[in-house]
């Protein structure tokens, strides 16, 4: 059955791992070990029953009420199945958001109702990076419904506040929804809440299920032939590269170029699972015997030999930046490591999306820079191919950010 | 217990055994001959044409199951594993989690060190436990084999972390998206040996395997790969609910992997 990958945003305390953690129980999905110790912890740090820690396992998480490290929970229900993805929501861990969104199909961001919390820096930060990742369709769930008497008017308010900026970054239409829930009382999570009756859309479940329902991936079928070079292996017939097909799909015989040595050359054995097999398609890990080849590094990246993809040195890019970089920088492209260098050409508020002048790295915040790689990479637009056109930072060993190549 | 979808949990898996041996000079994998590092195997086959490419390290306590060394012995010869079997010397007085952290992590400290592994490819999974939960696929470990739960790297995309400080090693993790049903669905589908302890004996069988002195078995009539599945189906029980050690303590199993546990 096709897991959906849902990752739940939003500023911290507005109510994620509660949110997921009761889903995960109202849906069967949850152990009972898991509700046991959610249950005994809860009683420990003398609250009533708290479902955030079926997600938050660590001492510090429960002691301190608070995510540190994303996590995931599977969830089955009525056909459906989806990995609701906890990312923390404080600043200082964004890496670790980053990591956990960074395998959403779709996001559910949490805006809590309170009064006094509402949409914060954080959680426009946590769209503004959903979307450059190239995530297209997102729920906006208004939390803590509860906490205002459940009205309609501070749903409107927060909607409000909130819907300029998603259109400015590109959230709209059909893949954009917004739901008043209460994540600890369960309104409208898996069916209708009595308390709102004013809302009379879809529940936060049937939303997921709409948006989980067109998956993409499989366009990756459609687009031109990539492949991203691992690694080599020795059989008894000779060398093999080794690798994963990104997208689009491949034949015995048909003739290839691998970038950015620019060799062209023919496939003359293809394995896939261990077997040598005719053709293989986008998502499969490869092994092709394409005759004497001296070894082609990982980073490399095989294409058709006529689609013109090219390898390029400087790139135009917008970046992300989770901490401030020292000198030296590197990025990850493709599974390979060089070294870079950085000219910012301009901030970006990922506040409102809004490109404003600047030439200095602003921790927590974006900008649109020229990099200059080391070696020539057959980086391509993001809006082309994600796999190519995306890249981790890092300086002193250290992640520090990601970037797409625009 | 969501079925996922066996190719493409295989093919990630197949995907990280790949990176694991091209961005680390000396891999190892741990192998307790239980069934998910047994599955594992089977995927490193397919991934690596049909030959394992790294060693396998079992840690032997001498307190394993009889079942489980003629099970080891019968496997590697057949498969030609290359088989480090790495003694721990167990202390009788030790039980349940003293027991596992001083005896199987001690041990595994002096392989490692003695072969210089810079990667241990490890198949636990996510739903075993809350905290197996929050691992990365690539999980660097310091030279005292300490895990820094509280600032873990970045791990997005396909770019997993190769960073290591001086002397640790990096834990690989290519079974980590697996649900117990799904290793019982992909032992089916592929045909693949398992310890014989797992199957009912008409009364009761192992569900997960440990050593003798820390696994209780459970009540089961299922005898066959399909039995078992079938009763996963049903079930809502934890799958190591018949090891001691998880739960004597609080917050064990965090304190075990923070010390370099698997």
């Amino acid at each position: 059955m096709e897991i959906i990958n849902a990752a739940f945003l939003g500023n911290k305390d507005h109510g994620k791992s509660t949110l997921i953690g009761n889903m995960l129980m109202l849906s069967g999905s949850a152990t009972q070990a898991r509700i046991d110790e959610a249950k005994k912890y809860s009683k420990r740090f003398h609250k009533d029953f708290e479902p955030a820690f079926i997600l938050d396992s660590f001492a510090e998480e429960r002691r301190e009420g608070m995510t540190y490290d994303t996590t995931r929970g599977e969830m089955e229900y009525r056909g459906s199945a989806f990995a609701l993805i906890d990312v923390p929501g404080h600043e200082e861990l964004i890496k670790n958001m980053i990591s956990g969104a960074s395998y959403a199909n779709f996001v559910v961001l949490l805006v809590s109702a309170k009064r006094g919390e509402g949409v914060t820096k954080q959680t426009k930060r946590h769209l503004f990076l959903a979307r450059m990742m190239g995530i297209g369709k997102a729920i906006v769930a208004v939390n803590k419904m509860d906490t205002v008497e459940y009205r309609k008017e501070r749903f409107d308010e927060i909607k409000e506040d909130i819907q300029p900026f998603l259109e400015e970054i590109g959230f709209e239409g059909r893949d954009l929804f917004f739901i008043p829930i209460s994540a600890y009382y369960a309104d409208n999570l898996l069916g209708h809440s009595k308390n709102m009756k004013w809302y009379t859309g879809r529940s936060l479940f049937e939303i997921m299920r709409l948006l989980g329902g067109n998956g993409e991936g499989k366009e990756a079928g459609r687009l031109p032939l990539r492949i991203a070079v691992q690694s080599m292996l020795n059989d008894d017939s000779g060398s093999v590269v080794v690798g994963k097909i990104i997208s689009g799909k491949l034949q015995l015989g048909e003739q290839i170029m691998v970038l950015p040595q620019g060799l062209v050359r023919r496939i003359r054995r293809v394995f896939v699972g261990g077997k040598a097999v005719k053709a293989a398609r986008a998502g499969e890990n490869v092994a092709l015997g394409i005759g004497n080849v001296e070894t082609i590094p990982r980073g490399s990246v095989i294409a058709g030999k006529h689609d013109g993809l090219v390898a390029v040195d400087r790139i135009n890019a917008l970046i992300f930046f989770s901490r401030k970089p020292e000198k030296d920088i590197t990025i990850n492209f493709c599974g390979a490591e060089l070294g870079a260098s950085l000219a910012i050409l301009n901030n970006i508020d990922v506040t409102t999306g809004k490109r404003i002048a600047g030439k200095s790295i602003k921790p927590l915040g974006a900008a649109d820079a020229l990099l200059r790689t080391s070696k020539k990479i057959p980086a391509e637009p993001f809006e082309k191919n994600h796999e190519l056109g995306r890249f981790t930072v890092y300086s002193k060993g250290l992640f520090i950010g990601i970037g797409i190549v625009k | 217990m969501i079925k996922q979808d066996l190719d493409s949990i295989e093919t990630k898996a197949e995907f990280i055994l790949r990176e694991a041996t091209s961005r680390f000079r000396n891999v190892a994998a741990l192998w307790s001959m239980g069934k998910d590092s047994t599955v594992m195997l089977a995927i490193a086959r397919k991934a690596f044409l049909g030959k394992v490419p790294f060693p396998v390290i079992h840690i032997d306590n001498s307190i394993d199951f009889p079942e489980a060394y003629e099970f080891r012995d019968s496997l590697a010869k057949k498969w030609r594993l290359n088989l480090i079997v790495a003694e721990s010397a167990i202390k009788r007085n030790l039980i349940g989690a003293a027991c596992c952290g001083k005896n199987k992590t001690e041990a595994l400290k002096t392989v490692m060190a003695e072969y210089g592994f810079d990667a241990l490819i490890v198949s636990i999974r996510r739903d075993e436990h809350g905290i197996r939960a929050k691992e990365r696929y690539m999980s660097p470990r310091d030279k005292d084999f300490k895990w820094d739960y509280k600032n873990q790297p970045a791990e997005l995309w396909d770019n997993y972390t190769s960073k290591l400080d001086t002397d640790g090693h990096v834990r690989i993790h290519p079974l980590l998206d697996w649900n117990e049903i799904d290793i019982w669905r992909y032992i089916k589908r592929e045909r693949i040996p398992v310890n014989p302890l797992y199957f009912s004996n008409g009364r009761q069988r192992y569900r997960s395997l440990g050593c003798t002195h820390c696994t209780t078995p459970l009540k089961s009539k299922a005898k066959t790969v399909e039995g078992i599945i079938k009763e996963l189906e049903a079930d809502k029980d934890e799958e190591r609910s018949g090891r001691s050690m998880d739960k004597e303590r609080e917050y064990v199993m965090q304190k075990l992997r923070a010390l370099g546990y698997m």
